[in-house]
């Protein structure tokens, strides 16, 4: 009889205690497809990336605007000949294991990267680095303003120097090991392709973090299970959910989280002698006759963030020139420039103008739309929607897009705007898909790449952006949005527009 | 025409009636096909709507300083009296575009069909009755041409064709245009041998009746026994075959519009509706059903139509 008692008794004090730890527990859970890649010198994808921050800190880092932000480096500073950044290290942090995080740790992060080939070495470029008493020091091969997104880019965590092998999985007893970084959560429990638990570091750096005692990544990969799972209370903090799922997710309860992206696409004109844009009126003809904002409304519902006509979007803080004006929609304008441009009857009158479009995203409906407003605007086009796989085939001289007359390419959002003008709209750009050539760009964007001044440097940015809005090649109507959604039970969480990258530090989970 | 082929052009059009509707999922059948063909010639006339055109919804407007307003797409519309099967995600009136692309579904595979009849015929009569080397060369080119899965042959194909026709414009392709043409090809390369098989194996069982062996004698010439003696005996087998064909065809030319290998937007193919409206089918199915609907029925109306003919010359036969 008290055995029979005492075998209930246990199991009601379990069923207490389970929820007496669920009380006093906020755990954050976050529903996202599984991680693949665990190397963080080149996990790339934005489970990855997210792992991985929660764990590792970087010297420096972004915040959700693009600006650099320090982490476990207090401050820097660059030499003259901008050849040599030295860092301050931050005092008394510690590893998840105890150890006091040193020069040599950093010394050993970067030389790591070095021998993963990271693609953060697109940003750091060549350079050396060492360590002493509480500064790392980096002596670069040539000047490089993009160096310091480097130090902050993806890749760039901070690892223990006794770890030759960071983030092994495995199998048995050691599922996993050397997860020993400076973050904000310790890795407790993984299982693949299923979840993956992270607890709070007690002995965090910053002051307050963190805002919960667990993180919980459960991995889902169909979209659709994501939304059921946000909707249902499973998960709490959900991203990159489709534009056309937006909708579903307007409910009481869960908050929508928007943020820029760089994700463009680029409305283009060859731009070199005998080309369609070869003449300023007939590329201003096209600015006025494209209705952004419309755009804007018909594709994203209004949640984009309308472009102008130049690539530089504000996911780069300071670079971004917002307020440069940009060619209101004008039909009738942009007929007249086209009659003075030798175009009485409008542009593809007699035979339409074949528009190429990169069948990528929502690409095709644009050209849909732009087809009916450019009509309006005395533009006739075909389109032409080309699979992304042969619409970029070939070399700089077979491959369509870049050498059609008229085109949609898509471009993706890159670390620094740097490269986009280095790219494509200097004259001697690999992917100067428009072939417009003008001596001031060129000029502007070299200065741009030597100056190391960020406010300096977003003088001339603007300079370059007030060049396109007057006589650039290209019309750049949205800068695409990502979308995320929390439950309303999470405060302090802004999604990044990369977001892997989203702070959970100081995130909160209320009841 | 003379008046007496005119009368039996009739009396055979009254007896194909009447046997038609002894047969009502036939008759159906037909009934439905007729209507298709006809709103493919017509439909653009009675659509309430142009294909293209975006109608606007007045709640979400955007006013400018130069006083002018314009509102975006009344997009994903339900059904309703204005619009019976709502609107797509382009705000565009989704029963006129499947009136007018009606023309585009099933236009293109009656006249890629019709040439696959046409040669296979060609072919398949010179096949079965000549006999030969050159039956056998043609019957291995035919067995390598069906060995190869359609789709992927119409994928290889169209990928290759049409940047080679853009590449180097002229005034047919200016007028049909490149994806059309290279549409066609396809499906009288696909078809082509299936026919060439079926109409060679129907002669093959021809040529050795006395008739035949009668005209040879008579010293009549290869073209006139194929054409006078041949082929009004393998006219039932080909009929079913070119109706078969025929709804082959117009899955052929949805799905490589599902593909986005087909017409090109905005022109309103029924695949290529599917397409679109993939994107958004939890939020409006309707854009999806009517166009699919519209493939659906109009494929299992000439699969029933094709059976009711067989059923029929095999009555005849009997």
């Amino acid at each position: 009889m008290l055995k029979k008692h005492l075998g209930s008794l246990l199991l009601v004090l379990v069923v207490l205690n389970s929820f007496a730890v669920s009380a006093q527990e906020s755990v954050l859970r976050v529903g996202l497809p599984a991680v693949v890649n665990l190397n963080p010198a080149t996990g790339s994808n934005d489970p990855e990336v997210l792992f991985n921050t929660l764990i590792y800190d970087y010297l420096y880092t972004l915040d959700g605007d693009g600006n650099l932000v320090p982490s476990l480096a207090t401050d820097y500073n660059v030499s003259e000949d901008g050849l040599t950044y030295t860092f301050t290290l931050r005092e008394g942090v510690t590893f998840h294991d105890g150890s006091l995080l040193t020069v040599d740790d950093v010394v050993h992060s970067f030389n790591y990267l070095k021998t993963q080939e990271s693609s953060a070495l697109n940003l750091l470029g060549a350079f050396e680095v060492s360590g002493e008493g509480d500064s790392v020091t980096f002596v670069l091969e040539t000047p490089n303003v993009d160096f310091i997104y480097g130090i902050a880019s993806n890749f760039s965590f901070i690892l223990d120097d006794a770890v030759s092998t960071p983030n092994v999985l495995g199998e048995g007893d050691a599922v996993f090991s050397n997860f020993n970084g400076t973050g904000a959560f310790i890795l407790s429990d993984y299982s693949a392709n299923v979840s993956a638990t992270f607890t709070a570091n007690p002995n965090y750096w910053l002051e307050g973090a963190p805002g919960v005692d667990q993180v919980e990544f459960i991995f889902i990969e169909d979209q659709q299970a994501q939304i059921d799972a946000l909707k249902t209370g499973a998960v709490d903090f959900i991203f990159k959910i489709a534009n056309d799922r937006v909708p579903e997710l307007e409910v009481d309860g869960i908050t929508l989280q928007i943020k820029a992206t760089n994700q463009h696409p680029v409305i283009r004109l060859r731009s070199d002698e005998g080309g369609l844009g070869e003449d300023v009126r007939v590329r201003q003809a096209f600015k006025y006759a494209t209705d952004r904002e419309l755009l804007n409304l018909n594709l994203f519902n209004g949640i984009a963030t309308v472009g102008n006509n130049d690539p530089i979007g504000p996911l780069y803080g300071d670079f971004f020139s917002a307020d440069v004006p940009t060619q209101e929609y004008d039909p009738q304008r942009a007929c007249d420039l086209l009659s003075e441009a030798g175009y009485p009857d409008g542009l593809g009158a007699n035979e339409p103008i074949t528009f190429y479009i990169d069948n990528a995203f929502n690409y095709v409906q644009m050209g849909e739309f732009l087809k009916e407003e450019w009509a309006e605007a005395c533009i006739f086009v075909e389109l032409l929607p080309r699979n992304s796989g042969d619409y970029y085939a070939g070399d700089a001289e077979t491959a369509e897009w870049l050498n059609v007359d008229l085109a949609v390419t898509a471009w993706g959002s890159r670390p620094t705007p740097q490269g986009y003008l280095v790219e494509a709209y200097v004259s001697d750009g690999i992917y100067n898909e428009s072939h417009w050539s003008d001596p001031e760009v060129d000029a502007l964007v070299a200065q741009a790449g030597s100056t190391a001044d960020i406010a300096a440097r977003a003088a001339i940015y603007r300079q370059i952006a007030e060049i396109f809005a007057e006589r650039g090649p290209i019309i750049v109507p949205f800068f695409a949005p990502i979308v995320g959604a929390t439950s309303d039970r999470v405060s302090g969480l802004e999604m990044n527009a990369f977001p892997g990258r989203t702070d959970l530090r100081l995130v909160t989970v209320g009841a | 025409m003379s008046p007496p082929f005119r009368r039996r052009g009739f009396r055979t059009l009254q007896r194909f009636l009447a046997r038609v509707s002894r047969q009502p999922a036939t008759l159906f059948a037909l009934i439905v096909v007729v209507a298709y063909v006809l709103i493919g010639l017509f439909g653009g006339l009675i659509a309430p709507y142009n294909y293209n055109t975006i109608q606007t919804d007045p709640n979400r407007c955007i006013s400018r300083s130069n006083g002018t307003t314009r509102c975006a797409a009344l997009e994903n519309a339900p059904p309703s009296s204005q619009h019976l099967f709502g609107t797509d995600r382009n705000g565009r009136d989704v029963f006129s575009r499947i009136l007018h692309g009606a023309r585009y579904t099933i236009g293109l595979p009656v006249l890629a069909t019709l040439a696959a009849v046409a040669f296979g015929t060609l072919l398949g009569l010179a096949m079965g009755y000549l006999g030969g080397w050159f039956d056998e060369i043609l019957s291995r080119l035919v067995d390598i041409l069906l060995s190869i899965p359609a789709v992927i042959l119409a994928l290889v194909m169209l990928s290759t064709i049409v940047p080679a026709l853009e590449m180097a414009p002229n005034p047919v392709v200016q007028s049909f245009g490149a994806v059309n043409i290279a549409l066609v090809a396809v499906i009288v390369l696909l078809y082509t041998p299936i026919v060439t098989r079926v109409i060679r194996a129907s002669t093959l069982a021809i040529r050795e009746r006395g008739y035949i062996e009668v005209a040879r004698l008579r010293g009549e010439s290869t073209p006139y026994i194929l054409f006078r003696e041949i082929f009004p005996s393998v006219v039932p087998a080909l009929a079913v075959e070119a109706s078969l064909r025929f709804s082959y065809a117009i899955f052929l030319v949805a799905s490589l519009g599902f593909l986005g290998l087909g017409a090109q937007p905005p022109l309103p193919e029924w695949g290529r509706m599917v397409l679109d409206a993939r994107a958004t089918f939890s939020s409006a199915p309707w854009v999806l059903w009517f166009p699919v609907l519209a493939i659906a029925t109009l494929i299992i109306s000439v699969n029933l139509l094709a059976d009711g003919l067989q059923r029929m010359f095999e009555e005849e036969e009997s």
